[in-house]
């Protein structure tokens, strides 16, 4: 049997076209699935920020947590007069772990955030090298 | 992190540049630390393990001569030998403050800039921005 | 004296015949593409030599055991080939060698596999017209999907006859692609076609390549699970590669597996090449149509590239195409090499082995089809 007639027999034009239509729908399918594969995988390796972001759309917005100011504690005026004492000890410039370290040592309560009181209000100035210097002229001011 | 907005964080000047999926690969990888007055962060020789950012908190930066630095702007950069080799911490740091802190652990961000040469291009910029405005009394 | 004859006439001299002496030059030509000109050598030269040894006359390397006399062993090393183990096997090495992060970077390149095979099925329905029965049809198309492995399992499978002729002819062609394809390149591209820079493919990261076999096999396996013999080894030896926990067996799969599997699947093939299965009209016919099949789909393959450039507005350069007959990595070569003579700054290559891989998945899925339908 040759010719059409041999394909029609063995229904050739049905496999050719089932045939064609399966190799094309097979990788279409995968194609598309590959094509999300990158989101897919991008997605499950930031599950945390996409599930919160989930969570804060289903549930009511949470107030965040208002992140408190630093608070000082002590009398900037007591506390300067204490540490010009020191610096006086200490001479100028000086290292300003070293005078956290005599603070404590001399028994000064919270040292660490009153020096840092001080250096926020200009009264302790850097040098530019690494060291301090007490603002005389602020110091002046604030007594 | 589940009370920081990324929002907020997103605005902080070393992030300020990133597109949002760039933003979605670096978020996960920040952690929140608590610190208290006079807490030592890092230590001078120590390896550096993470990179860490100011959210809230007065920070002393010292070094064994006496010298030192403050830093208290949020955004601010402390720890950046974490992302430099070879990886090792060339100061001390002290809170003078109660405050907040991001942290980036060093594997992670090295190999999350290593990866995206856009994203590592862009951190390692406004990392290296950050380190020329400091005071030059050493690496960090 | 007797025993003198007796030893003469069982000498090949004696019982040499016009047709093994025709064999054994085929043989020899075989040897000579492989070794000389450097045609596919890994298989051809393997085949050639098969054809040698079964030619002889008298050559007892294909008797079958017989009065309790166990048989030839190319007999039992065929068994490889009739059971369907080898093609399978050699697949595993293929997915082990081949990086498939340009599929994975850019899918729709699987369409251009797809477009590819379409000379199976024209091939299929030419054979039928010219008297073949389906598997035998079958057996001759596959030819068209360059894919030598597929080509042997599918034919050893449905028409064991064809099997030599079948093999020697894929085998052939995937070594002529530089000769067969460009031509057919040319001619269906323009000059700002084959001209056309494509956009650099993204990083494709570690747990993508993970998944992409996986994937694959799942996709592949519930549409046809007929090809998951071929499939499932390629996306095995895939696997093996990319999850970087089984480097033993991938460098395995790559090496020791590969290259005993292409010695016996390689002699094997030969030895069906015997003077009454090769030598015969068949033969000339299926060496004709195999490289219609293989033009058809050089062609479905550069003209669905041109659809893709048109639909993406010019992003895709039609060369591709023709890499989606699965000869990897020879065709996506040829891509590279007509598309740098428009262009010596464009490098096509590693676009082109998305369609090669496409290939060589479609042209396996075709063989799936051919062995649930028929």
């Amino acid at each position: 049997m040759k010719g059409v007639e041999a394909i029609l027999h063995y229904d050739g034009f049905t496999m050719a076209v089932l045939g064609i239509l399966t190799v094309f729908a097979a990788l279409l399918v995968l194609a598309v699935i590959i094509s999300q594969l990158h989101n897919a995988v991008t997605l499950w390796e930031n599950k945390k920020l996409y599930l919160g972001k989930l969570r804060r759309l289903f549930s009511p917005p949470e107030e965040p947590e208002p992140m408190p100011e630093v608070q000082y504690f002590d009398d900037l005026n007591e506390s300067a007069r204490q540490f010009k004492l020191l610096i006086n000890n200490m001479g100028e410039p000086f290292s300003l772990p070293e005078l956290i370290q005599k603070a404590e040592t001399v028994g000064i309560a919270h040292a660490h955030s009153t020096i840092s009181h001080l250096i926020v209000s200009n009264l302790i100035v850097p040098d530019k090298n690494g060291y301090y210097r007490l603002n005389h002229e602020a110091y002046k001011r604030l007594s | 992190m589940h009370h920081l907005d990324s929002g907020k964080i997103k605005q902080l000047q070393i992030f300020a540049d990133l597109l949002p999926e760039e933003w979605s690969q670096v978020y996960p990888l920040l952690d929140h630390i608590r610190v208290i007055e006079g807490e030592q962060l890092i230590r001078e020789g120590d390896r550096a393990r993470s990179l860490f950012i100011i959210l809230r908190g007065h920070f002393m930066i010292h070094y064994r001569d006496g010298k030192a630095f403050t830093l208290n702007k949020k955004g601010d950069i402390i720890g950046w030998s974490a992302v430099i080799s070879p990886f090792q911490y060339t100061a001390n740091v002290t809170a003078l403050t109660d405050g907040d802190v991001l942290c980036i652990p060093s594997e992670n961000f090295v190999e999350l800039i290593q990866g995206n040469t856009a994203l590592g291009t862009k951190l390692i910029r406004k990392i290296n921005e950050f380190i020329n405005s400091r005071p030059h009394t050493g690496m960090l | 004296m007797e025993k003198f004859f007796h030893f003469v006439s069982q000498t090949g001299f004696s019982n040499i015949e016009v047709s093994s002496l025709v064999m054994l030059v085929i043989g020899l030509f075989l040897l000579y593409l492989g070794i000389a000109k450097k045609y596919e050598p890994l298989l051809l030269v393997p085949i050639g030599f098969g054809i040698l040894l079964v030619n002889f006359p008298l050559s007892p390397l294909m008797v079958q055991p017989e009065n309790g006399q166990p048989g030839g062993l190319l007999y039992y090393l065929y068994m490889g080939i009739e059971l369907g183990i080898y093609p399978p096997l050699i697949f595993m090495g293929v997915g082990a060698l081949t990086d498939f992060s340009p599929l994975i970077s850019n899918p729709k390149t699987l369409l251009l596999g797809a477009a590819a095979q379409i000379g199976i099925f024209g091939t299929f329905l030419s054979m039928l017209m010219l008297g073949f029965t389906d598997l035998e049809a079958a057996s001759i198309g596959i030819i068209g999907g360059a894919d030598g492995p597929t080509a042997i399992y599918l034919s050893s499978q449905m028409a064991p006859h064809l099997l030599g002729a079948v093999s020697v002819a894929a085998y052939s062609y995937m070594a002529l692609v530089p000769i067969i394809q460009p031509p057919i390149m040319r001619l269906l591209t323009t000059k700002d076609e084959r001209r056309i820079v494509m956009e650099e493919l993204r990083e494709t990261t570690r747990r993508e390549r993970i998944l992409f076999p996986v994937i694959g096999i799942l996709v592949t396996g519930l549409f046809l699970p007929e090809s998951l013999p071929l499939l499932g080894m390629l996306m095995l030896g895939n696997l093996f590669r990319e999850c970087g926990v089984v480097d033993r067996l991938s460098k395995a799969a790559q090496n020791e597996l590969n290259n005993i599997v292409v010695i016996f699947l390689g002699l094997t093939v030969g030895a069906k090449c015997t003077a009454s299965h090769f030598l015969t009209f068949e033969t000339i016919l299926i060496l004709v149509f195999g490289l219609v099949a293989f033009a058809i789909g050089t062609a479905t393959g550069v003209l669905m590239g041109k659809v893709m450039c048109k639909a993406t507005g010019g992003k895709v350069n039609p060369l591709i195409g023709a890499a989606g007959v699965s000869a990897v990595p020879m065709s996506a070569r040829v891509c590279q090499a007509v598309g740098q003579k428009e262009n010596p700054s464009n490098f096509l290559l590693m676009f082109a082995m998305g369609p090669n891989v496409g290939g060589v998945i479609g042209s396996a899925i075709a063989a799936g089809i051919f062995l649930a339908v028929l």
